[in-house]
């Protein structure tokens, strides 16, 4: 699993801030994502590449969740990230 | 023809008298050099007609001059073009942004009902934004929204006022350079990496060195004393 590269990421204050570019972004997502330290864990792991089970894995160890919590929580991160277009 | 807008130097010839007549404020004839030849043919004209589904030519050249002005604004003269109601008091820029819709400039017509010559229209839709020597300034533009109201001219920005509507008026300051996803949601559409880039720069730029409110308003001219009391204190 890999991000596109069709985003910017900048820090600005506590949060890390993902902006999907494109000419044709605009008529498919209208919307900047703003991620907190837990989702920016997540993020990071994305974009150095990483398989479902490591990543889960390294995020329930992480934050000491209970496995099927952990897969909840990064497929619907992952599902933000598909609808901004920059995950497939 | 020369044109001054946020102090950048335009060289542009309009086809249609539309455009002329539009930007016929921003005329220059001093002695700055062109920062940019605005160039483009009838067919550029026409495929931006095509893109955003216009029906007249002379409108269409119009939003194409606009869409170069601030792109080049944006590219190389560190600022932006940012879509808000904005208006001076006692030479004190304040920057009202929400969706369309959703009251911008019905709140700042409550400002001019309440505070009259103190409060001077800069631009009601478009205004320019622009960072010069770590200072944020406002300037008008020539698109003044539906109500044509602004003027040529530019004022240092002090507050940016988020506009929410509420059935109580309050306005709330936000810590100083928390991200205001709100605000950084009404720029311009963030066409290549680059662009991006620089919007979030000024945007990071802005939300670091201006005061950010939430302003709860109720839809009556009470909103912009409870505004105007806590940005410049009380009569």
């Amino acid at each position: 699993m890999k991000l596109q590269n069709k985003y910017v990421s900048r820090k600005i204050g506590k949060k890390y801030i993902v902006v999907p570019v494109g000419n044709d972004v605009e008529k498919r997502f209208n919307g900047i994502i703003s991620l907190n330290e837990t989702g920016y864990f997540i993020f990071k792991k994305l974009e150095k590449g990483v398989e479902m089970d490591e990543l889960v894995g390294d995020f329930a160890k992480e934050y000491e969740l209970d496995t099927p919590f952990a897969l909840s929580e990064v497929q619907t991160f992952l599902n933000k990230l598909k609808d901004a277009n920059i995950y497939d | 023809m020369l044109y001054k807008i946020a102090d950048v130097v335009f060289d542009i010839n309009p086809i249609f008298d539309y455009s002329k007549r539009l930007m016929k404020e921003y005329e220059y004839s001093g002695n700055l050099s062109v920062d940019y030849i605005v160039e483009y043919t009838l067919k550029d004209v026409e495929k931006t007609k095509s893109d955003f589904e216009l029906k007249d030519d002379d409108y269409a050249e119009n939003i194409h001059i606009f869409k170069l002005i601030s792109q080049y604004i944006t590219e190389f003269k560190d600022g932006l073009l940012y879509h808000s109601s904005s208006f001076s008091y006692k030479g004190q820029g304040v920057l009202i942004v929400a969706d369309s819709g959703m009251g911008k400039s019905t709140h700042s017509s409550f400002w001019r009902r309440l505070y009259g010559d103190d409060v001077v229209m800069i631009n009601d839709d478009k205004p320019f934004l622009r960072r010069i020597d770590g200072k944020f300034y406002i300037y008008g533009s020539p698109w003044q929204g539906k109500h044509n109201l602004g003027a040529n001219i530019r004022c240092e920005l002090k507050a940016v006022c988020l506009l929410q509507r509420s059935n109580e008026n309050s306005l709330e300051k936000l810590e100083k350079g928390e991200f205001v996803s709100d605000f950084l949601n009404h720029s311009l559409r963030m066409s290549t990496p680059e662009v991006a880039l620089k919007i979030l720069d000024f945007c990071q730029g802005i939300m670091e060195n201006v005061d950010f409110y939430i302003l709860n308003a109720k839809y009556d001219v009470s909103s912009a004393k409870v505004c105007h009391d806590t940005l410049f204190g009380e009569l």
